[in-house]
Formats: structure tokens, sequence, C-alpha cells
């Protein structure tokens, strides 16, 4: 058939999909089970990672901070959200500041958080002026730094995907909860929310997936003292350390395990939250 | 050998038949319409044609070619679909001079045959716009004029009228009517709608379910539906069992299954002074007035049927009063269940 | 009703609030000599005249350029001709090209970054080049992104009934697809390249374990700032995000304008 012929254009893409997307993601999957420069199938790396403080606490460090990060994100998000709502006109400046911050991440956001509350930060030295010292209560260079910064990033991300859903909520409904005697809280709990949860769920699978997996920000806030999973993976990679591509490898497949876990629990709350409805 | 003839086509989706052996013959210079309900294989004929879709078994010959496995832009034939086929990037002028110049035809050429088509679609001054700034009866105007110009030696017309509104509608049924015989172009016509066909075609084709359920002019398919099929989906047809039938006239002897009586044949009195073949005594449901025609639905024993009268006195008969109804002979048409193929 | 409003008003200025403070700073920390007291003293420019003029920034700066521009290219290439493939001949593959389009997106950028660095950087050769690898990856982090901008825009016109009108009048299917099908889908295909020059312009993760030393980006000249100067630093994020900013200022200028 003469169709077949054109299967031709395909190529390039085959080609780039298969060198970089399908290889890296099998080498991964397989040296991660390798001993250290050889074959053979161990799991000696999966073992020094669940018994080692350092990755215990990383793994620990970037779950917690995505889940926080994520959370925080989301409630503000839907707050912001909602105001846009209902206030069109503000809503469009909200947007567009939106849209302008949602650029801002990784290292220029660690940057500005650094001379906004370091240790010699604008707010952290005008408050020693005052006589008083910010940084016995919060401490940039710890998760409560790290999470005020996550949350930053996440913020014009989670408004910008949780917006579009909020047009689906039709006034009517608002209308006929009210014809039915029904009070505010009951019209959010009992109808938008409900109706908005898929897209609450979806919204929030982005927001962990993008915080368990950021980088740049944790990274130019402590470098390598950051306790998160991806500073471990870069450092087997690059750096001073030597290159220990199979364990680097076992944590990466550890990061997927997560973000694979995190999108299950995910699905299966959506199912449940389908039942209740 | 017709102009174009179609041979024992028959086409399968996967193992669904969607036509089922169709032969037809079409004279040169005719505007013909193939009409049935949406799924009964009428535009999908048209697709094979167009060459859009490859038929599973069958000849097409167009001119005494053979074209069934030519490709489309190698057939001659000119289409006008349902809607967005004008490509949005053209304005109206480069959209219809969109085949001219995949001819390589000369720019004079082109020139003078667009000016040519828009004149003859009413477009004229409008060959700069866009696609998006007409609305859809130019548009569909412009998909006219973009299929004549390049002379095709047949025209196929799929539904090209379904998505406008129906005062609009009028006025264009006319407008191709028009051009097809100013120009001569044989035509086939695909529509649902059968006052559209009614209208438009020298000859229709009545499609159910994958085969030709009749074939014939307007009239003689309005007038002499040969299946209850045709009966049902030409015209507001009474469709009666004829044993029914038989029940209130015992002299009367039928052959087929069904008969059909069209609701304007049979007469209405309150008195027994009919002058018809057949008289009886029914029961007036209810009524619905029809601009000038009045629908009477009227009760016989176990037979509803309804009856047109024309609306030209006060004269009503209310419901639940008894009436008497005339059928005449030759208006009793006797319908078979299904076509005899 | 007007509490309500109020409350909204007030949640919005406090949101934007805590978004635009760090940036806003950024930018006066830039243009001050000192900022030790409650006011910035020493107002001035000079940082930018520093940085503007230093060759390894303006080399860094291109090939931050350069980086961007080369895998979005590549990669709407390859696409395209996936969509006139799938659309014209093999309507079939959609499924299997969407989900091989979507695993990236799920994974994210510094597992396939190890994958790839690890499986090449030591075979030598082509693969091993450092550039190439970046291009390779920096492909598939936005492939999700060019496929669903593609996909969209061949959704929004009627591709079917405008290759069969083509077809119709006298114009093969190849023909019909790039002189009909692509002209209509070129805003929105242009807005996705937008979007991702601006994902990697700003990357840093995947440079910094692909291209490491090999190739400075203006990320990583910045990263290397950090430790230097305050100043300096903050001028080098002004540039950047402008710079961002102007990218996806086209493509939000040229989405609106495609509607």
């Amino acid at each position: 058939m003469k169709n077949k012929k054109s299967l031709i254009a395909l190529v390039p893409f085959l080609i780039i999909i298969l060198l970089f997307e399908l290889a890296p993601l099998v080498s991964i999957v397989v040296r991660s089970f390798s001993p250290i420069d050889g074959i053979g199938f161990t799991l000696e790396h999966f073992i020094k990672i669940l018994t080692t403080d350092l990755y215990i606490d990383s793994i620990k460090g970037s779950l917690i901070i995505a889940m926080v990060s994520s959370i925080l994100g989301i409630i503000i998000s839907f707050l912001g959200a909602k105001a846009v709502h209902t206030n069109k006109r503000t809503g469009k400046f909200f947007r567009t500041i939106l849209n302008i911050t949602s650029n801002f991440a990784g290292i220029p956001l660690a940057f500005a958080f650094i001379i906004l509350l370091g240790n010699t930060g604008v707010i952290t030295l005008f408050m020693k002026n005052l006589g008083f010292d910010l940084l016995k209560v919060f401490d940039l260079y710890s998760l409560k730094g790290l999470i005020l910064t996550y949350v930053y990033f996440q913020i014009p991300l989670a408004t910008l995907l949780l917006l579009p859903s909020f047009d689906l909520i039709k006034k009517e409904w608002k209308e006929a909860v009210q014809l039915l005697g029904g009070s505010k809280f009951t019209y959010w709990f009992k109808v938008a929310i409900p109706n908005l949860l898929p897209s609450i769920l979806g919204t929030f699978s982005v927001l962990f997936a993008n915080a368990i997996a950021a980088y740049a920000t944790g990274y130019a806030l402590l470098s390598s003292n950051a306790m998160l999973l991806p500073v471990r993976i870069s450092e087997q990679f690059v750096g001073d350390l030597v290159q220990a591509k199979e364990f680097g490898s076992a944590l990466a497949v550890v990061l997927m395990l997560l973000m694979v876990l995190a999108t299950l629990i995910l699905s299966k709350i959506q199912k449940q939250g389908e039942h209740l409805q | 050998m017709a102009f174009i003839e179609f041979r024992n086509i028959i086409k399968k989706f996967d193992d669904h038949i969607v036509l089922k052996g169709i032969n037809l013959s079409i004279e040169k210079g005719n505007l013909v319409t193939l009409l049935g309900p949406s799924g009964c294989g009428k535009s999908t004929l048209l697709r094979c044609l167009a060459g859009l879709e490859e038929v599973t078994e069958g000849e097409i010959y167009l001119d005494g070619v053979n074209i069934t496995n030519l490709q489309p832009q190698e057939r001659g034939i000119g289409m006008v679909f349902q809607q967005y086929s004008l490509f949005p990037n053209m304005n109206v002028y480069e959209n219809i001079a969109f085949p001219l110049k995949q001819k390589k035809s000369s720019k004079d050429e082109i020139e003078q045959k667009v000016s040519a088509a828009l004149k003859m679609v009413d477009l004229v001054g409008r060959e700069h716009a866009y696609p998006h700034e007409l609305s859809g009866g130019q548009q569909q105007r412009v998909a006219l004029a973009r299929s004549i110009v390049q002379e095709p030696k047949v025209l196929l017309l799929d539904e090209p009228l379904s998505a406008i509104d129906a005062k609009l509608r009028k006025s264009l049924q006319e407008k191709i009517k028009y051009i097809q015989k100013k120009l001569g172009i044989t035509t086939i016509f695909v529509t649902h709608d059968q006052d559209e066909a009614m209208i438009m075609s020298d000859c229709i084709h009545l499609f159910n379910q994958g085969n030709i359920e009749q074939s014939g002019s307007p009239v003689d398919i309005y007038t002499a539906p040969k299946t209850k099929f045709a009966a049902e989906f030409i015209g507001n047809y009474n469709i009666i069992e004829s044993q029914s039938l038989k029940n209130i006239f015992p002299s009367l002897s039928l052959n087929s299954s069904y008969v059909a009586l069209r609701p304007e044949t049979i007469q209405l009195s309150k008195e027994k002074i009919l002058d018809a073949d057949y008289i009886g005594q029914a029961t007036i449901v209810s009524y619905l007035s029809h601009g000038n025609v009045l629908r009477y639905s009227l009760k016989c024993q176990e037979i509803k049927f309804h009856a047109d009268v024309l609306f030209r006195s006060f004269t009503l008969y209310e419901p639940n009063s008894s009436i008497y109804f005339g059928i005449d002979q030759h208006n009793i048409l006797e319908v078979s269940e299904n076509a005899d193929i | 009703m007007r509490k309500s409003s109020i409350l909204d008003k007030g949640i919005i200025i406090v949101i934007a609030t805590y978004l635009l403070i760090p940036l806003i700073l950024t930018f006066i920390y830039s243009v001050f000599n000192e900022w030790t007291s409650i006011l910035p003293s020493g107002f001035t420019f000079k940082y930018y005249e520093q940085i503007l003029s230093d060759p390894l920034f303006i080399a860094s700066l291109l090939r931050s350029l350069v980086i961007s521009f080369v895998p979005v290219l590549v990669c709407t290439i390859a696409m395209i001709l996936v969509m006139y493939v799938t659309t014209l001949y093999f309507p079939k593959l959609e499924r299997i090209i969407e989900v091989l389009c979507t695993i990236p997106y799920a994974i994210q950028g510094i597992i396939i970054a190890v994958g790839v660095l690890s499986l090449y950087s030591g075979i030598g050769g082509i693969l091993s080049n450092r550039f190439i690898l970046l291009v390779g990856t920096y492909c598939i982090i936005i492939l999700p992104y060019i496929y669903r901008g593609l996909r969209n825009s061949l959704h929004a016109i009627h591709v079917h009934t405008l290759i069969e009108a083509a077809t119709m009048l006298g114009c093969s299917k190849p023909k019909a697809f790039f002189m009909i099908i692509l002209p209509n889908m070129v805003s929105g295909i242009v807005v996705s390249m937008m979007i991702s020059i601006a994902m990697i312009f700003a990357d840093f993760v995947i440079v910094n374990i692909i291209g490491g030393s090999y190739f400075q980006t203006a990320s990583m000249y910045l990263y290397k700032a950090m430790s230097k100067s305050g100043q300096m630093t903050s001028a080098i994020i002004v540039i950047l995000f402008v710079t961002t900013l102007f990218v996806s200022r086209i493509a939000s200028y040229l989405e609106n304008k495609s509607k």
C-alpha cells in the first residue's frame, strides 16, 4: 500500500522518543537494579537508600514539602480563584499578575527570598532595627523557608489551572440553592465544591508532582544542604562526588514511585468522591 | 450507456454493510436527488462517486470511463459539502481561484472565470472577505462557485443546505436549480428533506437501509409510493393495514398487506351525500390548523387516520361528533411491506 | 453580598502582594548600591552596565537563546510530520502518539535528564555531545506542550472536510495538508512554541545536570553570580525575567489575536 510510504515522516519523532524518552527510562529502571559497574541483579541500592538517614530524610523532606506546599497552594489558589470568579474587574488585573509571576521560579525566586528574608535580607534587617530578631522565629534556610518559596510558585500555577473550572459553575446553581432555602455554606459545600472536586484534585496532583521534583529553588537556597530527593539524585551525576549512576538511578526510581503512588492515591480519592455524589 | 453508472456497488465499514448492491444510472444534464433518512447510505454512495470512499465491490462509470479506482482529484467531479469546507486562510476570491490554480490556469483565465462565478452566485464585491466574515448561506454560495468554476463533469451536493435556516434555504434551492439548468451540469443532490427533494429534482432515488427503495420523478414518487417506507417517508400518508380496511368495506379487494391513503383525498361530510366509491362513518378525535389546511384526526373502528380539508369556510367539525368519510378506489394505493429487490 | 465582595477583594490584594513583593524587591535591589537601612540608597544602573558588558554573560545569554530555540524547532517539525501521518493516513496511531507525548508530562524533567546523561555521557560519538543531549532532552520535556498545542489547533479546524474539499478541487492530500491545514494552524503552533521557549529559557535543572560545565547558559551564570554580588544577581534576574516575559507576552498576544 502506498500509504505506508508516509510512515517515513514518523522517523524523526520516533528517533527522539526512542533515544531521549524510552531508552533513558528503561535504562534508569534497569540500572537501579544493577550492581555498580557490573551486570546482574541487586537490591543493594534500594537497601542503602532505606537504611541511610541522609536519603530517608531527603525523601521525607521532599514528601513533606510537596504535601504542605500543595495543600497550602491549593487552599490559597481556591480562595483566589473564587475571588476572581466573583470580581470580574479586579480579576483581570489579578490574572495579569498570575501570568507574570508564573514565570518567576527557580533560582530567581530563591534569590528574591534571600534578599527579602535571608540573613541580611531587607525585612530581617528592618526587624532588627526595630529590635526584633526575625531569625529566631523564621529561618529561610529551613523547611519553613522552603515551604514559603514553594508555595510562591504553586499559587500562580494552581490558580491558573483552577480558574477555567470556576467558569463552569452556573449562576443558576446558587440561585436554585437560595430558592430552595439553602445557605451560602450549603451552596459552597454541597454544590460548588463537589462539582469542582475533580479539577481541584487534578490541580493538586500537578502541584504535587511539580513540587516533589522541583530542584532549582531548593538548590539555590540551600545548595547540597537541602534535604530534598531531587538534590540527592542530581548530586550522583554532577558536582564533586564521583558519579554513581546506578545509585542515582535507584533514587530516580524512588522519585518516580512516589509520583505514581501520589497519582494512584489521588485517583482513588477522586473515585470515592464520585461515589459519595 | 448512461452518463453515470453505478454497477452493483457494495460498501462495508468493518462488518457494517452500508450499501447493499446499488445499481443506478443517471442521465447527462439531470438534477437527481438521493433522498432518505440519515444512515441510509445516500451520502456514502455520493462519496464513493467522489472517490472519498473506496467501494468494497462494484464499479462506477463516468462518461464511459471506469473511475472506480481513480483518486478524487483525477475524476473531474465537483462537490459542495454540508459546511465548513471553505479554506479559512483564503478569502473568497482565493477560495474560488483555488481549483484553477491547481490546474495551472493562466492569470487572465482565473480572473475571468472567478468573476463570472462570483456573479452567478451574487457575491460580487465580497471577493476580499474571509470565510468567517460570511453568513452560512454566503459560505455555501462560495463553495458552490468554487465547485463550478473548475467546470466539473458532475456536481455533487452533500446536504449543502441542511445547516442553513429555513427562509434562506428556499432562495438557495432556487439559486442552485437556476445555476444547474443554466450550465446544464449533471448534478446529484443528497438530502433527507423530502420537500427539498420535491422542489429541486428531475428524478428522485429514495434510499432505505443501503438499498434504493424507489426511483422516479417527484410526481411519481409522491402520488404512487410503492412501499410502506416510501409512503411514510414521502408524504403524510395514512398507512392502514389492508385487513382493517376490509373490515370496514367488505367489498374491497386488496392484495397487499398495507394501503396508503393521502389525507387530502379523503372527503368528509356531515351528511351521507358523498360522491365516493367507499363511504364510511367515523368519529372526529381532534383537529389541527396548518394555516390554510385543517387536519382532522379520525377514528373508525380500530383505525385511526387523518383527513386534510382546505380551510375555506367556518364549517368546523367538532371533536367527538360523528361524520361520513368517502374514499375513491383509485386513491387507495396498495403498498408492500418491503421493496422487492 | 457587599461584605463578601470586600472579602474577595481583600484576598486578591493579599495574594497579589505576596506574589509581587519578591518581584518588585528584586528590581529595586538591582538599581541601588546599598540597602541596609529601611530605604535603599545610591540609585545606579551600573550593575546592568557591568553585566551587559561582560562577554561571558552575553555568551551565556546567547547560548540560552540558542538552546531554547533549537529543540523547540526540532520538536515542532517532528510533531507536524507526525500529525501529517496521523491525520491523513493512519488515524489509529493517534492513541499511541498521545501516550508517548504525555509520558514526559508525568515524569519530571530531572528523571529524564538523569537517564539521558547516564545512558550517553560516556559512549563517545555524536550522542555524547552535550549540545545534542540537551536538545534531545529538551525536545522530550516540551513534547507534551507542543503536542497539545498542535492537536488543539488541528481540532479547531475541520481538518477532514477541508482535505476532502481540497482533493475534490484537484489538490493532492499531502499538498492539501501543507497548503491548507498547516497555514491555519500557524498561530496555535507559534503560541506553544513560545511557551516552550520560555520554559527552556528558565530551566536550571536539566542544563545543570546535562550541560554541566560544557554548556553554560544564563541560568548557570546566574547561579554562579549568586555567591558574588547581590545587586549583580538581581540585575541578571531582571534581565532574564524581562526576556522571558517578552517571549510569553508575544505568545499571549498571538493567542488573543487568533481568537
